[in-house]
């Protein structure tokens, strides 16, 4: 039996982190990659073709992802170069076996608390204000290369602080006894 | 520099965009190779959307003045992570060709947007259509359509007449020497100054004819029944069922169904109660959006989220967020006091905080401004079934449009909107309630 419209949101709603960070991974634009989620899920509900399993469906986003990211490329003439497909598709099979992903901005929200200052303002004027790097280092006064490198730091900080906090988290209904 | 570090560097300026075509093949073979840089670079992805989303929340939270509120629901809510089901948009559509029939079309102005909150579109007679009408823009005849939940505009006839559209209504609008309104579905608030002798202001619903020469009143259409409250003046209400005719008067409410067994007579309006509780013993009235669940051995029953159209694309596409709406049936849900409070009774899947935000109106049935809480996940405790009970106070909202900065005295509230601020948390709420504080339950 298809999949109803309102599975298919849930499905997609549950995925989208990885989605939108698949789409992102090729534009490299915050703002483009949200947009190009948005379109392949109103593709998912009105291209006509029923989705039997929810695998189905993840497997199709993840390709209609990919080659709308790509378009958006060739479309914006930015130059840029996106990974080749074949590493794209490897990445795109690592997140399917992924767990889906919880709520990290909450998560996300704590751990930016306790980042430095300097360190919130890197992420900040790069993330929060979509600045190039170059950008970044001019206004924060660092060369290019330190920010690279602090940037990678942060990441590397954040992964480890958003792990913790989603592990130590309190119990949830979904772990308590019927 | 090391081989790690060099890719690593790579990397770093892949995600900043500044890596030639031979650059790119050379990280890709190694990327090809290291699952551990690969498991890097996903995890990288992630927290930048992560980022993006709390960067929109962070500005969602912050008002801008005058039209904030537009800016909350129908931009910024489009740039999160909500879906946008075009199926919806289709559905719309053919609503708006079914409900405007053309023969008021003319070019010339007919009203102005004196306040909107939220996604307001307009449909002309030949059916060009805008979508995200903010305060000021003055239009012709057409089709009017409030198309998110908490959505509300105020509208301005030429002759200063004003018309609020409550959430989620559809009303096609003309001016060609008599105002004439058909409301397909929702709630209009109208304050009517005297219209020409032989000219009354006429609104037709799918039940109801309302004649109106100069006053203050709502009414309330669906398919199958109009509410009509006057606030001042005299309004002329016929059933379209049988032609019945009713003068409704000063504080005086009347009911026009489908069916002529329920009497059709006016009676003494009443505000809605000051308090208003809510468990889900038995299912929500089909006014509000939520997938109801039966209690089940200890597990009481519960109202869990579905998609609800939360704003609008740039583009006018609707984007969805999983919530849950409740809205009174023709009538408001409850009236605000100084003290009241909000009580909430949630679980979700994981810790997440939520937002709820309340429509208000004011007691003669005008817009009285939108308002929102966020609640924290770390706020709350869960108990050991996962429930979580929050009870928040009135003055604990903030506005959403700056032009309405506290609910009214005696303010009614017509829509509670309950959602969790990331994806899809399977938010389920198991009691809300709206009451003095004096009588929540500890």
């Amino acid at each position: 039996m298809a999949l109803s419209q309102e599975i298919i949101v849930r499905v997609l709603f549950a995925a989208r982190s990885r989605l939108s960070a698949a789409a992102w991974l090729v534009v490299r634009d915050a703002q483009a990659a949200e947009d190009i989620f948005q379109n392949v899920s109103v593709k998912a509900l009105t291209k006509g073709v029923p989705f039997e399993q929810e695998a189905q469906l993840l497997s199709w986003a993840h390709v209609t992802v990919r080659h709308e990211a790509i378009d958006w490329l060739r479309r914006q003439r930015t130059g840029l170069v996106p990974l080749e497909v074949d590493v794209l598709e490897l990445l795109e099979a690592e997140w399917a076996a992924e767990p889906t992903s919880g709520p990290r901005v909450d998560a996300l929200r704590e751990c930016l608390e306790l980042a430095p200052a300097e360190g919130r303002r890197l992420l900040e004027l790069r993330y929060f204000e979509g600045r190039q790097c170059e950008e970044v280092a001019r206004a924060t006064g660092l060369g290019l290369e330190a920010v690279y490198q602090r940037l990678s730091r942060l990441h590397r900080a954040l992964k480890t602080c958003i792990e913790r906090r989603l592990t130590t988290d309190e119990a949830t209904f979904s772990s308590a006894p019927p | 520099m090391t081989t790690r570090a060099k890719h690593e560097h790579l990397l770093m300026r892949y995600l900043d965009g500044r890596l030639t075509e031979a650059e790119t093949r050379e990280l890709s073979a190694w990327l090809r190779e290291d699952a551990v840089a690969r498991a890097w670079l996903r995890d990288v992805a992630g927290q930048v959307v992560a980022l993006g989303d709390l960067a929109r929340e962070q500005r969602w939270q912050s008002p801008k003045p005058e039209v904030a509120g537009v800016e909350l629901i129908s931009a910024r809510f489009s740039r999160t992570a909500w879906l946008a089901l075009a199926a919806s948009v289709v559905v719309l559509g053919c609503a708006v060709a079914f409900w405007f029939d053309g023969r008021h079309g003319t070019s010339s102005v007919v009203v102005e947007i004196e306040d909107v909150t939220g996604a307001l579109n307009w449909t002309g007679p030949t059916g060009e259509l805008r979508t995200g009408l903010t305060r000021g823009q003055q239009l012709s005849a057409g089709m009017f359509e409030t198309a998110s939940e908490g959505a509300m505009a105020q509208l301005r006839f030429t002759d200063g007449t004003r018309v609020t559209l409550g959430n989620r209504t559809e009303v096609a609008l003309a001016e060609d020497r008599q105002k004439q309104l058909r409301l397909k579905a929702g709630l209009l608030a109208f304050e009517v100054l005297p219209q020409p002798p032989g000219r009354p202001l006429l609104v037709r619903t799918p039940t109801a004819m309302l004649e109106v020469l100069g006053t203050v009143f709502t009414v309330t259409a669906g398919a199958d029944q109009t509410t009509l409250n006057v606030e001042e003046g005299r309004v002329r209400l016929e059933r379209l069922t049988d032609g019945e005719v009713l003068d409704v008067t000063s504080q005086q409410t009347a009911v026009a169904t489908l069916g002529q067994t329920e009497r059709f007579q006016a009676s003494t309006g009443s505000a809605p109660p000051v308090r208003w509780r809510r468990t889900f013993t038995q299912p929500p009235e089909a006014s509000w959006k939520g997938d109801w669940q039966p209690a089940s051995g200890a597990e009481p029953a519960f109202v869990r989220a579905v998609p609800c159209v939360a704003g609008q694309r740039e583009d006018g596409m609707p984007v969805y967020q999983l919530g849950i709406t409740a809205r009174g049936n023709g009538a408001h849900l409850v009236t605000l006091g100084p003290d009241s409070v909000l009580r909430l009774r949630w679980r979700t899947a994981q810790p997440a905080s939520l937002r709820v935000m309340l429509g208000v109106q004011k007691a003669d049935g005008r817009f009285g401004g939108n308002f929102e809480v966020r609640i924290p996940k770390e706020t709350t405790q869960p108990g050991k079934d996962g429930w979580r009970t929050a009870v928040i106070s009135l003055g604990e909202f903030r506005p959403l449009i700056q032009k309405h900065p506290a609910p009214p005295e005696r303010g009614q509230v017509s829509l509670i909107f309950i959602t969790s601020s990331t994806d899809d948390t399977e938010l389920q709420v198991a009691e809300l309630a709206i009451e003095p504080s004096g009588s929540t339950k500890n």
